[in-house]
């Protein structure tokens, strides 16, 4: 038998027949994309020879687990700005604050995006808080919706990227026992330019322009300060801010709540806002916003068990670090976000680990970061795409395909950005060691 | 004690999930529904 | 073809209620079905005890484990091997129990720790599509099983994880989940989380019964750089260089690398600088633990043969000579003779500490016939 064809069968038959059967399902019938993934699983284990392993699939499920809980959580943390109208209200005053100086509040409203992506390591948690409270403000200065959106979704991935916590990079860093110490200039190396120039690609032009009418804003900035900024209103933020910090800056001597716990706490506390809003209502419509994300996690952690135990995943591995050196780097940009679309960690953790491996003698900290940025544009990728879901979302559109659009032509940068630091790491580590 | 409270927010969320199900009207949203509601259920039981 | 519109009522959430309680109920009697111990028979001679015995802190907790003792004639040194750290690495523990199950001390102690996080026996971590047992098929017919576990603590025990592991004490970083791995937590914690404690408890062993040499035994990915070596703190770098020598000299080459100063948390750092121990870890190379791996089986996890990792040989990726498979009788034979060969040396650098041990198949000899020969049949 020729090698390729070998090397082909069956695995390559069964990555096919597994994307095949997701896509019939998710495009053809229009399954919901997690019950796609799961008969795809399914689908892929009756090939496989698995038979229908239950057990691998419930199993699979729970790797995700406490990223549900994360997303349902901060999800109610949202809901529960919205109905307080701290959101609103405070987008209204930094439009009004900061209008005259188009530049500073481009950059402004990038980092505010990336702050909770920073500190919590998500996308998701980014683009779900300060995100959610930067979109009405970007709607409001004539960014048009698709162009807030990309903006969101990748402030959001440059904060998941960005120090002091990064979780692609930890898990690539766990996968060869490269304690997480030194990641933090690197870090900013890899997010801090793509962040400013994203915010002047996407923010600033609509604001040079000031292609807005003033009374229309002024009407909506009246509208959006309905409940007037007071200090109660701030409790929910304050404590989500609070709780946070205080458990990064003194991990020791404060116990690990963890998110799921934060962002609770932090949505009860606006019982104390002096607003009147339904709680329950607001819980009940969070879950039921955040059910599609949840239900495809459900569906990836499938899938990946099944794709594991019949040998898929040592094929798409094998297959990309198998690539010629000079093919490798281009694997590497295109690989890893591909993978993304099953999840972004999963990409880290699947092709991270080995590339790190397939490029020693290279610098690994700043290996691992810029490998960590690239992972983190799986969250662009398609059917899964949290980023670019959610943001979205937060802007009132309902096809997120619309807003990936606008983010290939940075998300390609990023991608170029990551690998050019990888060639240049040993010259960086000069610098930085 | 964190793990207790933990299980609680898992059990608060499936509730709200199971309760979400019964609103929906798409029998393959509620099959989505599902996959959330197993292993969230099957850890405040502490079987997995 | 059209969208599959079925509506959804309140009977059809209700049916599908139902399938998740079903599939609840199937999944779930499997996986508790992983809680029951694995057999083991102790050789003549060795005393069961339990860890909590040193540190009453995991006394009546999932993570406490047997300890088995046996003391020769001749007074001598104590040596303990513990297996088992990480239950998703089978030569390890397979290794511990050839111990426990042949060992004739003729001086001074052995110790062995078979199932040294037994919390981590109990289930597998998801999306790797790991097998739940690995068995071996005795010349008598009978089988003998064990379990095939995960890497880190069954979450049920110690849930949930950190965003961010803190190690205590050094203050060291990493990733949330290592806090449910046993080889991060040394020197361990008396309040902590129940890995912390199991760290804590084998610490205490290794002070109170003054162990003067003791073996962490794991498994690797092939492509991870630290495979087929022995990992030795500064006490016992020399002793690790004499083994390593003399291993090399019959053919069974090992790296020798020294614990890394920076690395926190893992037994062969923390045990040299916490206890008189000389600490030793050892690796040997495990397909199945690998990202490369291709169909995931409990046939991986014996024979170690697999298509991907041959073609990634043929690339130059891997840390070990490989050409079709890697058994695990051959993996283990590297642990047990690594082992013997190590007694020797402590033999020749300290007569009063030295500790002999009888009884135990050569190199060749669990090659040739494979674990199966050297494990007691339970019926
Ligand atoms: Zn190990």
């Amino acid at each position: 038998m020729p090698a390729i064809v070998e090397w082909f069968f069956p695995e390559g038959l069964y990555t096919i027949a597994m994307i095949g059967v997701f896509a019939v399902g998710a495009f053809t019938i229009k399954f919901p994309v997690s019950i796609a993934m799961a008969f795809a699983a399914i689908a892929g284990a009756l090939i496989g020879g698995a038979g229908f392993p239950l057990r691998h699939l419930v199993e699979g499920m729970f790797g995700y687990l406490d990223t549900i809980l994360v997303i349902a959580t901060a999800m109610i943390f949202m809901k529960t700005a919205e109905s307080t109208g701290l959101l609103e209200g405070l987008a209204a005053w930094i439009i009004r604050k900061f209008r005259k100086k188009p530049a500073f509040l481009s950059m402004g409203l990038m980092f505010i995006i990336m702050v909770p992506g920073m500190i919590t390591g998500s996308s998701t948690a980014a683009v779900l808080t300060t995100g959610a409270l930067v979109a009405p403000v970007l709607l409001q200065l004539g960014v048009c919706p698709h162009r807030a959106a990309a903006a969101i979704a990748m402030g959001a991935i440059f904060g998941m990227i960005a120090p002091p916590v990064n979780l692609p990079a930890m898990i690539i860093g766990g996968g060869i026992d490269m304690p997480y110490s030194g990641f933090g200039i690197p870090l900013i190396i890899c997010t801090l330019p793509l962040a400013i120039f994203t915010a002047f690609l996407f923010i600033y032009p609509p604001l040079k322009k000031g292609d807005f009418s003033e009374s229309g804003l002024e009407a909506e900035l009246k509208r959006m300060e309905r409940e007037p900024l007071s200090f109660r209103l701030f409790i929910p933020l304050l404590v989500l801010i609070v709780l946070f910090a205080v458990e990064r800056v003194f991990p020791s001597h404060w116990p690990s709540l963890g998110m799921p716990l934060i962002f609770l706490l932090a949505a009860a506390s606006a019982l104390f806002s002096g607003v009147k809003w339904h709680p329950l209502q607001t819980v009940i419509s969070a879950i039921n916003d955040a059910l599609p994300v949840m239900g495809i996690l459900m569906g990836v952690g499938m899938f990946i068990q099944i794709m594991t135990l019949i040998g898929v995943r040592g094929f798409v591995t094998v297959s990309a670090i198998a690539l010629p050196k000079w093919l490798l780097y281009v694997g590497i940009g295109v690989s890893i976000p591909l993978f993304g679309a099953v999840s972004a960690f999963g990409s880290a953790s699947v092709l991270g680990v080995p590339f790190v491996l397939a490029l020693l003698g290279h610098n690994e900290i700043i290996v691992a970061s810029a490998l960590s940025l690239i992972a983190g544009l799986g969250d662009l990728m398609p059917p899964t795409a949290l980023a670019g879901i959610f943001s979205a979302k937060v802007v009132g559109e309902d096809n997120y395909l619309k807003v990936l659009r606008c983010c290939i032509f940075p998300a390609i940068l990023t991608a170029l950005w990551g690998i050019a630091i990888i060639l240049l790491a040993n010259k960086l580590a000069v610098f930085l060691f | 004690m964190i793990m207790l409270i933990y299980r609680g927010i898992a059990l608060f969320i499936s509730l709200v999930v199971v309760h979400c199900m019964f609103q929906e009207e798409e029998f393959w949203k509620q099959a989505s529904a599902t996959m959330v509601i197993i292993p969230l259920v099957m850890r405040v039981l502490l079987i997995k | 073809m059209h969208k599959m519109n079925i509506k959804g009522t309140r009977k059809t959430a209700i049916f599908l209620l139902t399938v998740a309680l079903l599939v609840m109920y199937v999944t779930g009697r499997n996986f508790l079905a992983m809680r029951q111990p694995d057999v083991v028979i102790p050789a003549d001679g060795f005393e069961k005890r339990m860890l909590s015995d040193w540190f009453q802190g995991i006394h009546n907790t999932p993570a406490d484990t047997p300890v088995f003792i046996q003391e020769g004639q001749e007074p001598g040194g104590t040596v303990l091997i513990l297996g088992g750290t990480h239950p998703n690495e089978p030569a390890g523990y397979i290794a511990a129990v050839l111990f426990l199950e042949r060992a004739q001390v003729q001086k001074g102690r052995l110790i062995v720790i078979p199932f040294a996080n037994n919390t981590a026996f109990t289930h597998n971590s998801p999306q790797e599509g790991y097998p739940q047992y690995i068995r071996f098929l005795l010349p008598d017919g009978s089988v003998r099983t064990f379990r095939y576990g995960s890497r880190d603590t069954n979450p049920v025990y110690q849930w949930p994880d950190p965003d961010i592991y803190v190690h205590e004490p050094s203050g060291q970083r990493l990733a949330g989940s290592e806090m449910r791995n046993l080889n991060r937590a040394y020197p361990g914690q008396p309040h902590g989380v129940i890995t912390q404690r199991i760290a804590f408890a084998i610490l205490e062993l290794i002070r109170k019964e003054d162990i003067d040499l003791a073996f962490d035994l794991h498994e690797a990915s092939p492509e991870y750089p630290v495979v087929n070596a022995i990992v030795a703190h500064e006490k016992s770098l020399e002793l690790g260089a004499m083994a390593a020598m003399d291993l090399e000299g019959r053919g069974i080459p090992f790296r020798l690398e020294p614990s890394p100063r920076n690395l926190r948390g893992l037994s062969h750092r923390e045990w040299g600088d916490h206890t008189d121990v000389m600490a030793i870890l050892m690796e040997t190379g495990n397909p199945i633990q690998g990202r490369l791996r291709g169909r995931t089986n409990e046939a991986l996890a014996l024979t170690g043969k697999d298509k991907f990792y041959q073609k990634a040989a043929k690339l130059g990726s891997l840390f070990i000579p490989y050409e079709d498979d890697q058994p695990i009788a051959l993996r283990t034979a590297r642990h047990v003779t690594a082992i013997m060969t190590f007694l020797e040396m402590l033999g020749f650098i300290s007569e009063e500490k030295s500790v002999i041990v009888n009884n135990i198949p050569d190199y060749n000899d669990i090659i040739d016939k494979g674990i199966e020969a050297f494990l007691l049949s339970i019926s």
